[in-house]
């Protein structure tokens, strides 16, 4: 199980992450959602680990301020983690496919994940080994990256947090 | 949060943080405390916005700027990608004494050709001096090798131009205030590197070639040179 900090928050908060492949439980697990306290993400479209922080990071900072989008903190961290306001299309690109073989679990609960663990059929595998799975031409364009943009960096990773640092920002009134 | 203050605006701080795992810049718009409540909020909140949205939409062209990692619209404050190792490029030209012509030229092609792309979509930079723009090494380098790069270090290793503090950027499509930009660009040079004056001529150069409809822009800075930045406003 690999953790992280999120420095924002003071006291800081920590992100419990696993990576499973080879998961035939999906359908099962699918429909068990609601009894899972954490997120269950695409990794198809991860580009790095920080996509998922920054998903973390953005949903407890909308839920502090009570501006989270959707019913559950961990919807929120699926919806964080598309370009796109829509949440249902956010929800087919990062949430759980009935047909996935691999799944990304992240939770702000260790214990969580415990029970994860058991109710998954699948192998616990390194979450670093995400980038590489990454299917870089659909998340071209899915985050709409033009060609020109990517001779900037070696990796996708800082364009692709460019464009969901200004999602859904607003001036309040 | 691990926070280190490096420099001080009139406008905000910059400090140096870990942020998601990573060496990041947080750059913090502060109150001031002599405007009316209201209006700061207000304020700091927009220009934290537009700061934010401009930085996007100049990378989406393939201008080299920072990667932005989280804009915090409760402390006014944008995290932002640290770029190491780096050197600015007014510490650059003071430190280097004699500097290749074609390394000269290299930059100012990607200047003149970053500063266009920017025009193309509208968006005005606002503060184009070389203080805001940093050197950057293109080649992979072992982190020992990363961490004591000195300025003399960038005369041979290729390197890109990025572009810094879009705090003042604003969206605008007449030649006159894209005349403006880059009547302040050559001021800044020519006023802190007097001996590298030529270097605007091959920027303006670039810029024709990447900018549409340059002719216009450039008709405009030639009357923007003759009266200087501020338009008359009377008289």
């Amino acid at each position: 199980m690999a953790h992280y900090t999120l420095e924002l928050f003071s006291p800081s908060y920590t992100v419990y992450l696993l990576y499973f492949t080879q998961v035939k439980n999906a359908k099962q697990i699918k429909e068990n959602l609601e009894k899972f306290d954490c997120a269950f993400i695409n990794p198809r479209l991860v580009v790095s680990v920080q996509q998922i922080l920054f998903a973390c990071n953005r949903a407890l900072f909308e839920k502090f301020n009570n501006a989270s989008k959707t019913q559950s903190l961990y919807s929120d961290v699926i919806y964080y983690m598309s370009p796109s306001s829509n949440i249902s299309e956010a929800m087919n690109h990062y949430g759980l496919q009935e047909s996935t073989e691999e799944v990304i679990v992240a939770s702000f609960n260790p214990e969580t994940l415990e029970t994860v663990k058991t109710a998954i059929d699948g192998v616990v595998s390194n979450i670093l080994q995400i980038a590489q799975k990454a299917q870089a031409k659909k998340m071209q364009e899915v985050f709409k990256l033009k060609d020109c943009e990517l001779w900037i960096d070696r990796n996708l990773v800082n364009s692709v947090l460019s464009v969901l640092s200004i999602k859904d920002i607003e001036e309040n009134d | 949060m691990d926070l280190t203050l490096i420099s001080q605006g009139a406008e905000g701080k910059i400090y140096t943080c870990t942020f998601l795992g990573k060496k990041s810049i947080k750059k913090e718009r502060i109150s001031r405390s002599y405007r009316q409540k209201s209006l700061d909020t207000k304020l700091r909140e927009r220009r934290l916005i537009q700061e934010s949205r401009n930085l996007v939409k100049i990378r989406k062209e393939g201008v080299p700027v920072p990667g932005l990692y989280f804009v915090d619209t409760i402390t006014c404050s944008l995290y932002m990608e640290f770029i190491t190792p780096s050197i600015s490029l007014k510490n650059f030209f003071i430190q280097n004494p004699s500097i290749p012509q074609s390394l000269l030229s290299d930059f100012a092609n990607q200047i003149g050709k970053s500063v266009a792309l920017m025009h193309n979509v509208q968006c005005i930079h606002g503060d184009l001096t070389t203080s805001n723009m940093l050197l950057k090494p293109q080649v992979s380098l072992a982190t020992e090798i990363l961490n004591d790069f000195s300025p003399a270090d960038y005369l041979v290793n290729p390197c890109m131009v990025y572009f810094i503090d879009f705090g003042l950027s604003y969206g605008s499509s007449t030649p006159e205030d894209m005349a403006v930009d880059l009547h302040v660009l050559e001021k800044a040079i020519s006023s802190a590197h007097p001996q590298l004056e030529k270097i605007f001529i091959e920027i303006l150069a670039a810029y024709k070639i990447h900018k549409r409809k340059a002719d216009s822009v450039l008709t405009k800075l030639e009357q923007v040179r003759m009266r200087g930045r501020k338009r008359l406003a009377f008289g």
